[in-house]
């Protein structure tokens, strides 16, 4: 039996010692890819807690048919894409611009040896890049947003897609090739 | 020329950006984990009332649906009942109007071979 396996079945006895034990092991991917989905670590750990407040509610359902990771991190994309679906809403009957904010990327936590107008260019080229991304098809987002994600191989972003490997190959071709243009347009924009 | 070279080298540059993303560096807050747990107890907390709750939602929804269900069943028989028994009055009388035969000749002594 897999660690997983053993915590799942003690917090299902009510160990909540053990909830912590998973929580412990898993937080630090699951706010990686709350990150990369909302980009403002605060919110990030906000959605990254209502995975685990809904994992915990949720345990007495689990089958293990998919492995606790692939649960989780499913849990994660999903939960990132409400958030965004959210406060995309809340933007429109605000009647504001949807697109990642500087001040947003601001927030993210810069190595804090650059130098200033390193730091500025950098954080200049990411805004780029995030409102590319977020042009991006969703499938074709999540794709390439997990595929960021250090940790993560290709097949367990194929499992939390609910895909297959071929697929996930073909959305990142895709996506890099859209980016590419996005990217470009963007450029010559400027 | 220079604007082509320029454009080729952004889009070798866009695995590069893409891997440089600082979401790997983030170090999550040091009490993220406190803050689960916290709210975890705080489910726990509320976790009986609200099962309670759930179990009374659930009681009285069910009496609800099974009264309405039994006033439909009522209604709609009663309904039947009537309608079927104009029908079979109406049938009936129509039947002895135009029959010649008597209901009652089946149970004459003439009958006799005929049932045996």
């Amino acid at each position: 039996m897999t660690v997983d396996k053993r915590l799942i079945k003690q917090v299902i006895n009510g160990d909540t010692n053990a909830f912590r034990q998973l929580v412990d092991v898993h937080h630090k991917r699951v706010i990686h890819i709350c990150l990369s989905f909302v980009n403002i670590p605060h919110d990030a750990e906000d959605v990254a807690q209502e995975v685990f407040i809904e994992v915990y509610k949720s345990i007495h359902n689990y089958r293990g048919e998919a492995s606790l990771s692939t649960w989780l991190y499913r849990l994660s994309v999903n939960k990132s894409l409400d958030f965004i679906r959210q406060k995309k809403r809340q933007k429109r009957g605000n009647g504001l611009v949807v697109s990642y904010e500087k001040t947003d990327l601001e927030n993210l936590q810069v190595s804090s040896k650059q130098l200033p107008s390193d730091r500025m260019e950098e954080e200049e080229r990411n805004r780029i890049l995030y409102k590319a991304i977020a042009q991006l098809p969703e499938r074709q987002r999540v794709a390439i947003l997990l595929s960021k994600i250090d940790e993560l191989a290709q097949q367990e972003v194929a499992d939390i897609m609910k895909t297959t490997v071929s697929s996930v190959e073909s959305l990142l071709v895709r996506a890099k090739k859209k980016l590419k243009e996005l990217l470009l347009a963007e450029k010559e924009e400027i | 020329m220079l604007v082509m070279k320029r454009k080729e080298k952004h889009i070798q540059d866009i695995d590069q950006l893409l891997n440089k993303q600082l979401v790997n560096n983030y170090e999550p807050s040091f009490n993220f984990v406190d803050n689960v747990m916290l709210k975890v107890e705080e489910l726990n907390v509320n976790k009986p009332v609200g099962k309670v709750l759930q179990i009374v939602f659930r009681m009285a929804a069910a009496v609800a649906v099974v009264f309405f269900l039994s006033n439909v069943f009522i209604l709609l028989s009663s309904m039947g009942n009537s309608s079927n028994q104009q029908t079979a009055t109406d049938w009936t009388g129509i039947y002895e109007q135009k029959s010649s035969a008597s209901w009652y000749d089946y149970y004459n002594d003439d009958l006799f071979l005929a049932d045996n």
